[in-house]
């Protein structure tokens, strides 16, 4: 067991290319995709769908932590919460491009994309 | 006069405990900061306490690296962020040791400091995301993983020159 190199590496540079190229392919990739129709809201009481056209607000709770979540020119997002991270607040809103906002102290995932737009295993479907 | 062994032994646990002491002060500044703000990712973090961990496996034991990698992410989790999180940190932490492990008994190709920290930072990112589809039962999370790479290269990187910054005497298993 040898003490890593004090001066950065040809496999130290190697890594860090890698990951940096990928994760900017992968991010310009995920922005090209098609804005979503739906989102999935998945929570701790329950899962549902809405539709990412009408424009809507939604009182949601989950793991004992109360969300406001709004769908308003085809994206949602939520606007008011109180759990003490606050990161899902912070996160920007999804639907003209996939991905997530989750907030892991209540448990609550909002997905578009891929997996937003599978509505198997949804409790429910809000138009 | 030269240290016997048992006072050796004794110097090194020393060194263990103020180097669990450190990485649970790195953790505490970590929670001060606001991060989750200008960057809400979940799960984003420095990760400034590997630097204690990296000077424990090479200055110390892997072992005391070990106790002090999983206490550290005990206590914070206990203590900043719920009993939640415990699942997150003790993956993140069990697979930033892995990829400890692993690169230090590499020969070829040979790491630097930089790459050993991005390495455990990617790897720690991993551990905590599947910790989080374990825990919320829903893939979606594994959206943010490219995103928290991106992440991983820019703390792995600062805690990489911080810790070739320190004197080489640190690592020495000397007490």
């Amino acid at each position: 067991m040898k003490l890593p190199e004090k001066k950065p590496t040809v496999a130290d540079f190697a890594l860090v290319f890698i990951v940096i190229l990928s994760g900017i392919l992968f991010l310009i990739f995920s922005s090209l995709g098609s804005p979503s129709s739906r989102a999935t809201v998945a929570g701790t009481d329950g899962v549902f769908t809405v539709d990412l056209s009408n424009d809507a607000v939604y009182s949601v709770s989950s793991n004992g932590i109360d969300y406001v979540i709004e769908v308003s020119d085809c994206e949602i997002d939520v606007i008011k919460s109180n759990c003490p991270d606050g990161t899902c607040l912070n996160t920007k809103s999804i639907g003209k491009r996939p991905g997530s906002i989750v907030c892991v102290p209540g448990k609550l995932v909002i997905s578009c994309g891929d997996g937003g737009e599978n509505e198997n295993g949804a409790d429910f479907i809000i138009p | 006069m030269a240290p016997t062994s048992s006072s050796r032994k004794t110097g090194l646990v020393a060194k263990g405990a103020i180097l669990l002491a450190v990485s649970l002060i790195l953790s505490y500044v970590e929670a001060l900061l606001p991060l989750s703000r200008a960057i809400p990712i979940p799960g984003f973090k420095l990760g400034l306490a590997n630097i204690a961990v990296i000077i424990a496996y090479f200055s110390v034991s892997p072992i005391a690296a070990a106790v002090i990698s999983f206490s550290r992410a005990i206590v914070t989790s206990l203590l900043f962020s719920g009993v939640t999180t415990l699942i997150f940190s003790f993956l993140g932490a069990a697979f930033s040791f892995a990829v400890l492990t692993v690169i230090s008994h590499i020969k070829r190709p040979r790491f630097g400091f930089l790459g050993l920290s991005v390495a455990m930072a990617l790897a720690h990112n991993a551990g905590q995301l599947i910790g989080s589809v374990i825990v919320m039962k829903n893939f979606s999370i594994l959206w943010y993983y490219p995103a928290l790479a991106l992440a991983a290269v820019i703390c792995g990187s600062l805690t990489g020159c911080a810790l070739s910054l320190l004197p080489e005497r640190i690592y020495k298993r000397k007490v």
